[in-house]
């Protein structure tokens, strides 16, 4: 388990969940940490290689309130970006509101940021499960953003899976769809790439047999 | 992490002092106000005496200068009881003392009392030990005298600050006590009152000191005034004048115009109107809105502890909660429409940017304090679970319509950044469908377009997964004519059709670039539309 945190939050009672969290996972109080600035987090973390003692987990937030302070790192991706360069292992988890899987994607795969979690009901809990993953070099990520990394093919349907719906629509079996395919030039036309791809739309559509699908993807307007 | 913090802590201390000292508008004094506040609470809690002494003694001096004078006296009071509970050190209450008597006796001034005020003068007196200190009250009951008309006693005390100025050589302390001792001079025809005056300038100049400077014109401005000498009165008066627009001070503004609209009536009496008409106006908005709904948040939060010590009883939890949402709907609500509805009338890519810059207000903001409270309330066993799910609720509202008008930062691919959003309602309870998205030609269509397709879209979703229990959406891309085509239908409860502000939302931002929608639903029968933009 991790032995000495810091924590980037601009928000002073956002911090007493996070402290009560690593309270729960035995890290003690004296060796955590607390920043409201990123360009602050950012030399502390200087300082604290430099005398021998460097953080081993950061805990940071992305977005910050303007302030006072000019600040060089004024968000908390800049301030990953920035530390990523002179420390490339460290361990970061992103604590933050924002929930957009493009920059959570962007995030994990640019930046190598070890886990995200979004603020929220589960907060508490997941940024737990965080910390524990993260130690065992795991990735993780809140429910609310499962999605940023699989794969996008999932949700998209194409014409094929139109005109397949449509010849079973006619109360074609799938053979007869295969026949008709090859005559039509439209391929993949085998009997058993016809059931692969009627699989895929009734799990997609929730349907419970052929019929159900056509059914669903009628009352959809698909077809 | 004490050290950061206390870091921080100074620094903010010394910069909300500054803003406190020579603020640039009244909402720099609220915010001040607002900290310094804060800041009491927390060195209350911490017992530390004197740094709420001086949080206090600053809080008085904001109040009295946005005018909240009776509140300006209980604060300059309260501190001045936490002072006298304080069992240590006696040495370190002295100054203390003598300011918060000294601003007293300022404050009743203004309130026209004047007794009282000469009452805390002379308390501060018995506290005072420097010359500086002995100069600052002799010259404030000085001007008190003046407002009491009683010219002699005003002389006697401002010669007073003169000499002793003049032993300590403090320059600028001389020039204010000599150009105070002209004015009261001139009241009971003094001869010796102008050169006062006109050294007193002199000296300030010596100093480059534009504040004094500013003051000695004025003060001779109404000499010449009251000599019948209206060129030389405006000579001065302009002299002012030019100051207070280098400076850029409203206050100094405002007394150097009332100054030239007392000597002639033109364009400058339309701008003293203007002038102090919106500060009026500002103040009377700050007072009222600003401070109102800042402090709400505040006092939510303050609420929620309170409450919670007390709160044993399912019903009183209940109860709690209904003020809870009480609080922080109109809040929410006032910010996102108010400042929406200031908006309307632009064009819609700064409709766009204006939306963003609220959207980041109350997504940083006001769901971060939901988040807070929501968090407070975790940690406590005493609240019921309902409790929480609803406030989570709010949370996700609040969010929602952050989210709905944030800014759209695609860097890469638009069609990337749609199947995000469209893929983030993707869950076991809803399916999403998506067919030829990639069949748009996106780097062809405008930026414009492609906000507006992808906040549509956006509010499309929001919709589904507040009210349709929809277990399958679709949706569907074309290009027809050179325009995009997209259609939406779930298998959800369907609707009358009433339009929820959601979907007029939807309608205008389509209208708006001259595209057309058409909404199909019926109960039990899902939701239809179809966009052509």
């Amino acid at each position: 388990m991790f032995k000495k945190v810091l924590i980037v939050d601009d928000h002073a009672s956002a911090n007493s969940g996070v402290l009560e969290v690593l309270d729960g996972l035995k890290i003690e109080r004296e060796h955590i940490y607390k920043s409201q600035y990123c360009d602050d987090a950012q030399l502390k973390m200087k300082r604290a290689v430099l005398d021998g003692e460097p953080f081993d987990l950061l805990i940071t937030d992305l977005s910050f309130r303007d302030d006072h302070r000019p600040e060089k790192l004024t968000s908390g991706e800049a301030l990953i970006k920035a530390l990523r360069v002179d420390y490339p292992e460290m361990p970061i988890i992103v604590f933050s509101m924002v929930d957009l899987l493009q920059k959570v994607r962007m995030l994990i795969n640019e930046h190598r940021v070890n886990a995200y979690v979004c603020k929220g009901r589960e907060a508490s809990k997941e940024l737990k499960q965080a910390i524990e993953a993260v130690s065992n070099k795991q990735r993780f990520l809140s429910q609310r953003v499962q999605n940023a990394l699989s794969t996008k093919n999932n949700l998209e349907i194409t014409d094929f899976d139109i005109e397949l719906a449509k010849q079973l629509s006619l109360g074609k079996l799938q053979n007869q769809i295969s026949e008709y395919f090859k005559d039509n030039d439209i391929s993949p036309s085998s009997v058993s790439s016809i059931e692969k791809r009627l699989n895929k739309l009734r799990i997609q559509f929730k349907a419970d047999n052929a019929t159900h699908l056509v059914a669903k993807m009628k009352d959809l307007g698909l077809i | 992490m004490h050290c950061a913090f206390a870091q921080q802590s100074i620094d903010s201390l010394g910069h909300y002092y500054k803003l406190t000292i020579n603020p640039k508008t009244n909402k720099d004094l609220l915010r001040a106000l607002a900290f310094f506040d804060n800041h009491k609470e927390i060195a209350l809690t911490n017992k530390d005496t004197l740094a709420a002494v001086y949080d206090l003694r600053t809080i008085a001096i904001i109040q009295n200068k946005i005018g909240a004078l009776n509140n300006s006296e209980n604060s300059a009071i309260e501190a001045l009881k936490i002072l006298d509970k304080y069992k240590f050190n006696d040495s370190i209450k002295i100054e203390p003392r003598l300011g918060l008597y000294n601003h007293l006796g300022k404050v009743l001034r203004e309130l026209r009392q004047y007794d009282r005020a000469m009452g805390y003068y002379n308390k501060a007196r018995e506290n005072a030990t420097t010359s500086k200190e002995f100069i600052t009250l002799d010259n404030n009951v000085a001007n008190t005298y003046m407002k009491l008309e009683k010219y002699d006693l005003a002389i006697n005390y401002f010669s007073k600050a003169y000499n002793e100025s003049i032993k300590i050589s403090d320059t600028l302390s001389i020039a204010r006590a000599q150009s105070n001792l002209g004015v009261a001079q001139f009241e009971i025809g003094d001869s010796k009152a102008l050169y006062n005056l006109e050294s007193a300038l002199k000296l300030r100049k010596e100093k480059s000191y534009l504040d004094g400077i500013f003051t000695s014109y004025l003060h001779l401005s109404t000499y010449y005034k009251r000599k019948n000498n209206k060129d030389k009165a405006l000579f001065f008066a302009r002299k002012a004048k030019r100051i207070a627009d280098s400076t850029g001070s409203t206050k100094q503004n405002i007394n150097a115009l009332s100054v030239l609209v007392d000597l002639k009536i033109d364009r400058d009496v339309i701008e003293y109107k203007k002038l102090s008409d919106s500060l009026s106006i500002s103040e009377r908005l700050l007072k009222n809105e600003d401070a109102s709904y800042k402090y709400d948040l505040d006092k939510l939060k303050g609420l929620a502890g309170d409450y919670l010590l007390k709160s044993e009883d399912q019903k009183k939890q209940k109860e709690f909660f209904q003020i809870l949402i009480a609080l922080l709907l109109p809040t929410i609500v006032y910010t996102y429409y108010i400042l929406k509805s200031k908006h309307k009338k632009k064009t819609l890519q700064e409709v766009y940017n204006t939306e963003s810059h609220i959207s980041k207000k109350v997504h940083d903001e006001v769901a971060n304090d939901v988040f807070q409270v929501m968090t407070m309330l975790q940690g406590n066993t005493s609240v019921s679970e309902k409790v929480i799910d609803d406030l989570d609720h709010i949370y996700d509202k609040t969010r929602n319509i952050a989210k709905v008008h944030s800014v759209l930062d695609y860097e890469g691919d638009f069609k990337d950044t749609l199947n995000d959003l469209l893929l983030s309602y993707d869950n076991e309870m809803t399916r999403v469908i998506v067919k030829d998205i990639a069949k748009i030609n996106w780097e062809a269509t405008s930026k414009m377009k492609k906000q507006t397709i992808y906040k549509v879209l956006q509010e499309l979703m929001v919709n589904m997964k507040k009210h349709s229990e929809a277990e399958i959406v679709a949706l569907t891309f074309k290009t027809i004519r050179k325009k995009i085509a997209i259609t939406y239908s779930d298998d959800g409860v369907g609707t009358n059709l009433k339009k929820s502000t959601g979907l007029q939302n939807v309608e205008n931002r389509i209208k708006s670039i001259k595209g057309t929608i058409i909404f199909e639903s019926e109960i039990n029968k899902g939701f239809k539309s179809k966009i052509t933009v």
